[in-house]
């Protein structure tokens, strides 16, 4: 009985498997680990084999993948198709589908009389054949040729042998099938896969050949949908001929292009990209749609956008509010000049000119009166947000209150009632909702029907909001107008009809928005009308 | 002293650089009861002179009332005030400040100078009537003053 070489065996295997990862030359380093291991059991020739595509059944020839002869095999063994080894006719040396897990050693002088044969033929006396199974399936063999005299193996080696082979038949065979076994193209894949940046591999003329996961995320779409297609069917109607340069630009110019981009998801939504595309190394092939020309990167930056777009409206309206108050407010002095003078005229001259004359100054001073309700609106509109708020908590009764007293005259000539509940505190600009009431009554007062106008205000609270109604039984509108009606000089009848500028509605809706609250109409034509506003409670 | 039927003609001072407000002034004066001297200063500095006497005219009015507007060229319509409400015996004199300024801190920085009323300019005449009349009313006819011409 030889010594025991378990130690070696290990060795050898792990040398074999270094080298199948290292990616250094595997044919040589191959041949190294199998010298190796033969010196360490006295084998003559080793080869890993297996038996053609899962599935091809136990009948199927079994392939000889690796071929390691020492050179007295080479001169011993004489076999005129080293690529497989005979089977059929000789089973029952070799591992195979359906066996054991169990090594299979076959000594010449006791094999049955074909594979005895085929054995002294070959000069082989002990042939080793150890079968590889992952997780039970079986996937190759390892076989260990002894030629001269007979080898009795060792068990321990034998066990040796079995637990090394299964790393090393399985890691080659799979660098065989061209599986890639190459740890830095893996990596690779795997960084385009894992990227959180949406990454295409273009075609010259931007035909889509690779996208990873980001990309369709960032698009909305699945692979299959976008492979094969020209990335134009991304690009926003109005970016085309921009997406479109970019490549001719990456053709002409080595290095990177980038820039801003919109494009369009799969749900119809447009985003913001950075995009840039690089040239790839084109190698010996002439550029075509399906040749690897371009990569691409899109990053979505919708958000940075956007940012910035929001503040730039936020600086826009702040001068235009800005705009307004200046404007009103200085249009008011000229204005005062020419109502009071034409008043003047009217007051002193009327019926001492002629009949014409009087009607031109009573359509002069309509103007002038007109001109000066609608600045004077503006200004009440405007001053609400280029003054600072002031807020603190407000007793909503006394606002109201306020502005029944400066609706007294109003109210009276139109013999109107006015009920309320007890309003509640809130947080507020205490002048601000005294005229967002008087602006709701006024109106309630003013679009009255024949009936006297009845008013009623209530006051309900859900949670830490408070909804406060004003309810009229005036001529109410079309409810398909009840958005419309908050616009800035939205009127919806004629000025001999209801005079009025059209900004008080949109005041109203200024002041409850600046008290973080929404306001809302609701009504019938000819039967009333309902406007509705929240306001936070004040915290107790 | 005097027969109440013919009321003594009253003496206004108007500081007003607005030729047309002036003017507007005058003629709802005309229209008022009490009969009146309208003296106008088209400046802060022309209200100071007439009433300290260091003008070219050299001599002193000793006004009724003052109509005050604010916004004024050279000398402003608050050191007007002052200047004013700090003179032992002009202070007296009440000032009614005209002006077309809402803001809340020339309000309260009038009264806080011993405005003795603030009036914001109105928009249109017959408002501005209305006003001139309760001026009339309150400050001319109603409250009663010591003359600064008694002194």
């Amino acid at each position: 009985m030889d010594s025991v070489h378990s130690a070696d065996i290990t060795d050898a295997v792990g040398n074999a498997l270094d080298v199948l990862i290292s990616g250094d030359d595997r044919q040589e380093g191959l041949r190294l680990a199998c010298a190796v291991l033969a010196d360490a059991v006295g084998s003559a020739r080793i080869c890993i084999a297996d038996y053609g595509s899962p599935g091809a059944g136990e009948h199927s020839q079994a392939r000889c993948r690796l071929d390691w002869r020492s050179a007295q095999a080479d001169v011993l063994i004489n076999d005129s198709d080293a690529a497989s080894l005979p089977v059929d006719g000789h089973r029952s040396i070799w591992a195979r589908p359906g066996l054991s897990a169990a090594p299979v050693v076959t000594q010449a002088n006791d094999a049955g009389p074909i594979e005895r044969v085929w054995l002294e033929g070959q000069g082989v006396a002990t042939i080793a054949s150890i079968p590889v199974h992952i997780p039970d399936r079986f996937i190759g063999s390892l076989n260990l040729f002894h030629t001269g005299e007979e080898y009795r193996w060792p068990a321990e080696d034998l066990i040796a042998l079995s637990t090394c082979a299964r790393p090393l038949v399985s890691a080659y065979l799979r660098y065989e099938a061209g599986a890639s076994l190459d740890a830095t193209r893996d990596l690779s894949r795997e960084a385009f896969e894992k990227s959180v940046v949406g990454m295409t591999i273009l075609g010259a003329d931007g035909t889509m050949l690779e996208v990873n996961d980001a990309y369709c995320r960032l698009f909305g779409y699945e692979r299959h949908e976008l492979l094969g297609r020209n990335t134009l069917m991304l690009a926003h109607p109005d970016d085309i001929a921009l997406v479109h340069e970019m490549r001719p630009a990456g053709l002409m110019n080595p290095e990177l292009t980038d820039a801003e981009r919109r494009f369009v998801r799969s749900d119809g939504t447009v985003i913001w990209t950075q995009c840039t595309v690089s040239r790839l190394d084109p190698g010996n092939r002439e550029p075509g749609p399906s040749v690897p020309t371009f990569a691409g990167q899109v990053r979505d930056i919708t958000s940075v956008r956007q940012d910035s777009v929001i503040l730039e409206l936020q600086r826009s309206n702040r001068e235009l509010e800005q705009f307004a108050y200046i404007a009103s407010h200085d249009l008011q002095e000229p204005l005062r000049m020419i109502t009071s003078y034409l008043e003047l005229l009217q007051r002193r001259y009327a019926g001492q000119l002629d009949n014409d004359a009087d009607e031109f100054i009573a359509f002069a001073v309509d103007g002038a009166q007109r001109l000066r309700a609608l600045v004077n609106s503006l200004l009440i509109y405007s001053r609400l947000d280029s003054q600072p708020a002031t807020f603190q908590p407000v007793r909503l009764t006394e606002s109201l209150e306020h502005a029944l007293q400066a609706l007294r005259l109003l109210i009276e000539e139109n013999e109107a009632e006015v009920v309320y509940d007890d309003l509640p505190l809130v947080n507020g600009d205490s002048a601000q909702l005294s005229q967002l009431f008087q602006n709701l009554i006024e109106n309630a007062v003013k679009f009255r029907r024949e009936d006297a106008p009845q008013i009623r205000i209530v006051a309900d609270r859900s949670h830490q909001l408070w909804t406060i109604e004003v309810h009229d039984n005036g001529i109410g509108f079309d409810p398909e107008q009840a958005e419309r009606i908050f616009g800035v000089f939205r009127r919806l009848h004629g000025y001999g009809q209801y005079p009025g500028t059209g900004i008080g509605l949109a005041i109203c809706k200024r002041i409850v928005e600046r008290h973080g609250g929404r306001i809302e109409a609701s009504a019938t034509i000819g039967a009333g009308s309902t406007f509705r506003f929240t306001l936070p409670a004040l915290r107790s | 002293m005097q027969l109440a039927q013919q009321p003594e003609t009253v003496q206004i001072l108007a500081v007003e650089d607005n030729p047309g407000d002036a003017r507007l002034l005058l003629e709802a004066l005309k229209e008022a009861s009490v009969p009146n001297n309208l003296h106008v200063a088209a400046s802060g500095g022309e209200a100071l002179d007439l009433l300290f006497g260091h003008g070219a005219a050299g001599r002193k009015l000793s006004p009724d009332i003052v109509l005050l507007d604010l916004n004024l060229p050279d000398v402003s319509g608050h050191d007007v005030l002052n200047r004013i409400k700090s003179h032992p015996t002009l202070r007296r004199i009440p000032v009614v400040i005209l002006t077309t300024s809402q803001d809340e801190r020339d309000i309260a920085r009038s009264y806080r100078g011993y405005a003795n009323s603030y009036i914001t300019k109105p928009q249109d005449y017959e408002q501005f009537i209305s006003a001139v009349r309760s001026i009339e009313d309150f400050w001319l006819t109603t409250a009663k003053l010591p003359s600064t011409r008694s002194n």
